[in-house]
């Protein structure tokens, strides 16, 4: 009757500093909120070790590994009031009734959140719920903060809003958060550093501004940046004047050129070529412009005033900013 | 689409669809439940011979017969002995199954199935099984046999056969209960008790006391309510099994409405002992509703 088993995540060794906000990012089902689980002791792993403050934690309780989660969807005790929901901790613990009603006062008063405390969640919108959730986090002083796409169930505004809220936070707890999310402008605007995740594997690990520079593999070099890098066969730009001379040693057969949608400019020159516009979205003061060059698509970003509705262009490549790609997609480091 | 705003009128046509499709449910409940109530409640005022259809009001007089039959209220008070013991043990003993069975395991899932059984099997068809369970040569006697326990004739003893029957409704109707205690707790998203564990509940009390009772407060409101209704108006397996008997004691409500009605021809007197146990039932409901103000958590 056992199911097919399926490996969520493998291989992963990462360590994570004091005071770090730390942004485990992929797309959905990489396996980024197993590993969360796997830190939580919500799930043991079949294999390796977990180690806060440099002890082990495999086997150990969740509550006793004093790690706070946050969920995705907020999971907060229906049934309870908002002051209930933040003191329950304390009281199955058995912490003396005034000492509770002091810190839950306390966090409450840090997240604006004082004249909710007698509410139900259901009373609650969604920002306040997800204050609510963190002052949940933050009365037990855990030693780490493990938050679970806390941002995905708020509309885009007030994603904006909370955000701005997290890094408030962030400087006033010493303890470090991992912060999984499949969004990559939250991961840029939020992490310290990033570990990127596809199929349970890490892809890379950095700071924002070094995996957006130096992507290790097409995989990383497409999930940041919006809109992601444009990715195109060699073989699509033979012939293209100047590419073989910037192109690593070898044959152009099985490599593919990355640049980045504002890396490619309307006009002749070298490194140009053609391409077939197929749609464009005009965003104000910049137009993306979707087009094809033979089967690839791809995306360029230009200012509005340079492009006037043609239905073909000839575009080139800013020879400083070209990412070559190997034949499994991994980056070839040049000079 | 149309938008449709609280007051505003729907048409003839979709009111017609409307009243369609309510039709058969409202001409069987019309029919069967409200006709049926509304006509005991007009028989229990007569003097009503529907063999030789002599039909005369007699005012109260059936209230008074039935209100001074010392075997009514006998009869009464063994539906509230039932009542207590069999509502309190189904209740607590349901919730323990279902908590029990909450995993989503195949064997859970099994065992689950098998538990539920006799809440599908026919109550006639049980009671005629549990005659033999519960005679003296049967299953019963002899699991008890092996521990050292007297054997009884359990129907045939007037100490024995109440508490014999109260034993077989339980092993029916607890495994009915289980499954809303079930749907109560598959309805508890399972992040709230992933975050409860972090936070720190982690044995069955703490989860029992802090969580599924909480939130379990009106199933378990709805469980209770559904046991005494279901608990006054016990009646097949009484019938079956003992027919009221050895002596008075297992005689019920509706035991004594089911003799006067059609060993003895008095319908007056069967409806007007409906209609007194219908009130009855209808204050307890009441009551219990007042006494559980807040129970819905969502």
């Amino acid at each position: 009757m056992k199911g097919q088993e399926i490996v969520a995540a493998r291989n992963i060794n990462l360590e994570v500093k004091d005071g770090e906000l730390f942004v485990l990012l992929g797309p959905s089902g990489c396996g980024k909120t197993t590993l969360l689980r796997i830190i939580a002791g919500l799930v043991e792993p079949d294999e390796g070790e977990v180690l806060i403050d440099g002890k082990v934690m495999n086997g150990v309780y969740p509550s006793d590994r004093n790690v706070a989660m946050v969920f995705q969807n907020y999971a907060l005790y229906p049934h309870m009031s908002v002051y209930d929901n933040i003191a329950l901790n304390m009281r199955v613990r058995r912490i003396p009734r005034e000492e509770v009603d002091r810190r839950v006062r306390e966090v409450a008063d840090t997240l604006r959140i004082t004249e909710l405390l007698n509410h139900r969640p259901k009373e609650l919108s969604g920002g306040q719920a997800q204050r609510v959730a963190l002052a949940r986090a933050m009365v037990r002083n855990p030693r780490v903060y493990l938050m679970d796409e806390p941002l995905s169930n708020l509309d885009a505004k007030l994603r904006v809003e909370m955000r701005a809220e997290l890094k408030r936070l962030h400087r006033m707890v010493d303890a470090p958060i991992i912060y999984v999310t499949h969004d990559q402008v939250e991961a840029m605007t939020l992490g310290d550093r990033i570990a990127v995740m596809d199929k349970g594997v890490i892809q890379q690990i950095g700071s924002p501004i070094e995996l957006y520079e130096n992507p290790k593999n097409t995989f990383v070099a497409s999930f940041l940046g919006t809109p992601p890098m444009n990715i195109v066969s060699a073989e699509e730009l033979v012939g293209v004047d100047g590419l073989k001379a910037l192109s690593p040693p070898g044959s152009l057969s099985g490599l593919s050129v990355g640049f980045r949608p504002g890396d490619v400019a309307i006009g002749d020159g070298p490194l140009s070529f053609d391409v077939e516009v197929e749609y464009a979205e005009l965003l104000g003061d910049e137009v993306l412009i979707h087009a094809k060059r033979g089967s690839t698509r791809l995306v360029i970003r230009a200012a509005s005033h340079t492009y006037a509705g043609q239905t073909s262009l000839r575009v080139r490549l800013d020879p400083a900013k070209l990412y070559w790609f190997n034949t499994e997609g991994e980056a070839i480091r040049q000079g | 689409m149309r938008h449709l705003r609280g007051h505003e009128r729907v048409s003839g046509l979709e009111q017609l669809t409307g009243y369609l499709f309510v039709l058969p449910t409202f001409l069987i409940l019309g029919v069967f439940v409200l006709f049926a109530a509304v006509y005991s409640l007009w028989i229990s005022l007569m003097h009503y011979d529907p063999f030789f259809h002599t039909v005369y009001p007699v005012g109260l007089s059936n209230y008074k017969y039935v209100a001074s039959s010392q075997l009514y209220w006998f009869s009464m008070l063994h539906a509230l002995e039932y009542t207590g013991v069999v509502v309190t043990i189904q209740t607590f003993l349901a919730f323990f199954f279902a908590v029990l069975f909450n995993e989503k395991t195949p064997v859970s899932r099994f065992t689950r199935a098998i538990v539920f059984i006799p809440a599908v099997t026919s109550s006639a068809v049980i009671s005629v099984l549990f005659i033999w369970v519960f005679s003296a040569q049967g299953l019963l006697n002899a699991f008890l046999v092996h521990l050292g326990v007297h054997p009884e004739n359990w129907l045939e003893s007037t100490t024995w056969a109440f508490p014999a029957i109260m034993g077989l409704n339980i092993f029916t109707t607890a495994p009915y209960f289980m499954i809303m205690y079930l749907a109560g707790l598959q309805s508890i998203p399972s992040s709230i008790l992933e975050s409860a564990e972090l936070d720190g509940v982690r044995n069955a009390f703490q989860r029992f006391r802090y969580f599924y009772f909480p939130m379990l407060k009106f199933t378990v409101f709805f469980v209770v309510v559904l046991g005494i209704i279901g608990s006054m108006q016990l009646f097949d397996q009484v019938f079956i099994m003992t027919d009221g008997g050895p002596g008075n004691s297992t005689y019920v409500p509706l035991i004594y409405i089911y003799n006067q009605a059609f060993v003895f021809d008095n319908f007056g007197a069967a409806a007007a002992a409906s209609f007194i146990l219908f009130v009855i039932i209808l204050i307890l409901t009441l009551a219990q509703r007042r006494l559980i103000s807040e129970v819905r958590w969502a």
